[in-house]
């Protein structure tokens, strides 16, 4: 029995399924993200978990204990907010010290948590603030020590550095997964932003349309995505339409348009499916001598982006993303180049089409 | 030297020029009056003010005015608040028929609406039959030319005001922090109480501004649903204006009335600026 257990849920808004029969087993301690993009039922997922919005149809068990009919008032979990959600007449401890008010925890004790959660998102100072006095990632940080500090037994985070500018945010990724990890709490973090899943979480589970599209740790839907949405939709990666050529030993042979490519491995999610898509990673893919390419094209554009450039290839397959990295020979490569690319089977990915 | 700011004062003349000819001219001109000696008198004398503070019948009247201007407010306070927060919570169609029957009683001419109080309220009215049908009294009743009366009358017409100050403060809230608040285990009451009340507390204090100002200078009704025994200020003013023809008097007595209630006002707005400040931009 895991410590959260999300049985075939469902929930319809009128006509509309937000969540359409999702089953997902959470174990405690982990840090698990669900991943999508908006409208695929992730923050319905987690209104339901929160007891904000009931299931249609479906279980879902805390501890071994039935959710549904226990207000949110009494399931004890922990919820930080897309806009944090702080109360604005009340100081930073006071808004951390709410939980446990209402909890009647004697005076004494609340001074002392709240010190203690304080400290641990390093707000020690900031207590007699206003909310209105703290920048973005300090209210984040308060919104988090007033979640955890009634150590609920799960932490539930809507998309909590969506409003934070892109370096703060890189920042507060290593805070919080810092500040959960201490805390030790099992949580569910909704987020939109497959960077933010793929830093923090122990596994992800990708949504799309209500419906989970994959589950698995960060590694295996980075680099074995089991559709085409979830590769396409978790960093870059060219995506090509495929109709299998021939299978031999667990290894294929699959066509896309009428050139031929081997893929070393065909995972289980992709076998018997009607349709399949192969999809090659821009950084996996390297310039080769004539001759020795796999598929052949002209560079229509080169973007520099400081790190790495990023070619946009004119192939018979379609516009191919090239990304090379530092101390690559290709980075002097220039618009309107004949270049020949060429990669290892190991790193094309088969996976079940969008068709399927 | 700094320069004028033009912009603002070109933009905001003419509404300016139309306050300065409508209100502020006859203002100026009671206060004038107020001053004024008797019939034949010349030069400006405080004879009038002098009269009105020496004589207990004035300080009655007063304390009648404001006593009855608080208990409207804080009657409108305790039904307005929640009445808003109420209408905040509820949904789309629904909210749009009950915001327009919160509204309603302001669409009504004044005098048609305290008429129709005046016939609810008195001897004959529903109510006294329905209390007597009920058992509940024995004799006809009647609010009529009585302090609950005129208090019933003016709650019904000031409530929407405090309601839409409240509610114009409920559109900055945040609804997540009252979701955030039941997952900390709050009960309902606890976050009414704790997290809605405090942050409408400026929208509700502006709006009990409006309603004591209002309901210290209302006329209409006390002079119908509280008649000549209850007077007001109001009230007062107008028969010394007509009844007595003692103009003086009657300026002296609605300059003081603006005065108080000014001071009133701008007290109320200092307090909510100050304590407020750090919570809301």
């Amino acid at each position: 029995m895991s410590f959260l257990e999300i049985k075939h849920v469902t929930k319809r808004f009128g006509n509309a399924v937000a969540v359409d029969d999702l089953s997902l087993d959470i174990e405690q301690g982990e840090f698990l993200a669900l991943l999508g993009p908006s409208g695929c039922g992730k923050t319905t997922t987690l209104q339901m978990i929160a007891g904000f919005v009931d299931a249609s149809a479906g279980e879902i068990r805390l501890a071994g204990q039935l959710l549904a009919g226990v207000p949110a008032q009494k399931r004890d979990i922990g919820i930080v907010f897309q806009s944090y959600a702080l109360f604005p007449h009340m100081t930073v401890r006071e808004n951390v010290a709410f939980g446990l008010l209402m909890r009647k925890v004697d005076k004494h004790e609340i001074g002392k948590r709240v010190d203690k959660v304080l400290a641990l998102v390093r707000l020690d100072t900031l207590g007699e603030r206003y909310p209105k006095q703290l920048s973005g990632g300090q209210r984040q940080r308060v919104a988090l020590a007033r979640a955890i500090v009634i150590d609920p037994p799960l932490l539930l985070l809507d998309e909590p550095l969506s409003n934070l500018d892109a370096k703060l945010r890189e920042e507060m990724q290593v805070e919080l997964r810092r500040i959960c990890r201490t805390a030790g709490v099992t949580t569910i973090l909704v987020t939109h932003d497959q960077a933010e899943a793929l830093a923090l979480s122990d596994r992800i589970a990708v949504l799309r349309n209500g419906r989970l599209e994959q589950l698995g740790t960060p590694s295996e839907i980075y680099r074995s995505p089991a559709t085409a949405f979830v590769g396409n939709f978790i960093g870059k990666m060219n995506l090509w339409d495929v109709a299998p050529a021939a299978s031999r030993d667990g290894q294929m042979v699959i066509r896309a348009g009428n050139i031929q490519l081997g893929a070393s491995h065909v995972p289980e999610h992709a076998r018997g499916s009607a349709s399949l898509a192969a999809g090659i990673r821009p950084q996996a893919i390297a310039f080769t001598a004539p001759g020795t390419e796999r598929l052949g094209g002209t560079v229509a554009t080169r973007v520099y982006q400081g790190d790495h450039v990023l070619y946009m290839v004119t192939t018979p397959l379609g516009n191919v993303m090239v990304q090379a990295g530092h101390g690559s020979d290709a980075l002097r490569v220039d618009e309107g180049q004949q270049v020949f690319l060429d990669w290892s089977d190991e790193d094309l990915c088969v996976m079940r089409g969008d068709a399927a | 030297m700094r320069r004028l700011p033009w912009k603002p004062l070109a933009l905001t003349g003419p509404a300016l020029l139309v306050y300065a000819v409508v209100l502020a001219g006859p203002v100026l001109l009671m206060l004038l009056l107020s001053l004024q000696g008797g019939k034949g008198q010349d030069g400006f004398t405080l004879a009038h003010y002098a009269e009105i503070l020496v004589d207990g019948y004035f300080w009655e009247i007063y304390a009648r005015t404001f006593v009855m201007a608080l208990g409207v407010t804080l009657i409108c306070l305790l039904i307005g608040v929640p009445e808003a927060y109420v209408l905040y919570r509820m949904r789309a169609p629904w909210r749009g028929y009950f915001l327009l029957a919160v509204l309603a009683p302001l669409l009504v001419a004044v005098v048609v609406r305290t008429l129709g109080w005046a016939l609810v309220l008195g001897p004959t009215g529903p109510l006294s039959t329905t209390l007597m049908a009920l058992g509940i009294v024995q004799q006809p009743v009647s609010l009529l030319q009585t302090m609950s009366g005129v208090v019933i009358a003016l709650v019904h017409v000031l409530v929407p005001f405090l309601v839409i100050a409240v509610w114009s403060s409920l559109q900055r809230f945040d609804p997540d922090t009252l979701r955030a608040a039941a997952s900390l285990g709050g009960s309902d009451l606890s976050i009414f109480r704790r997290v809605v009340i405090p942050q409408v507390i400026p929208g509700a204090l502006a709006g009990a501004v409006v309603v004591f100002s209002l309901s210290a200078t209302a006329f209409a009704t006390p002079a119908i649903v509280g008649g000549r025994r209850l007077k007001v200020v109001a009230t007062s003013t107008y028969e010394e204006f007509l009844g007595n023809m003692n103009w003086q008097l009657g300026s002296a007595l609605a300059v003081l009335l603006l005065v108080v209630n000014m001071l009133v006002v701008i007290g109320a707005s200092r307090l909510v600026e100050k304590k407020f400040a750090h919570v809301f931009e």
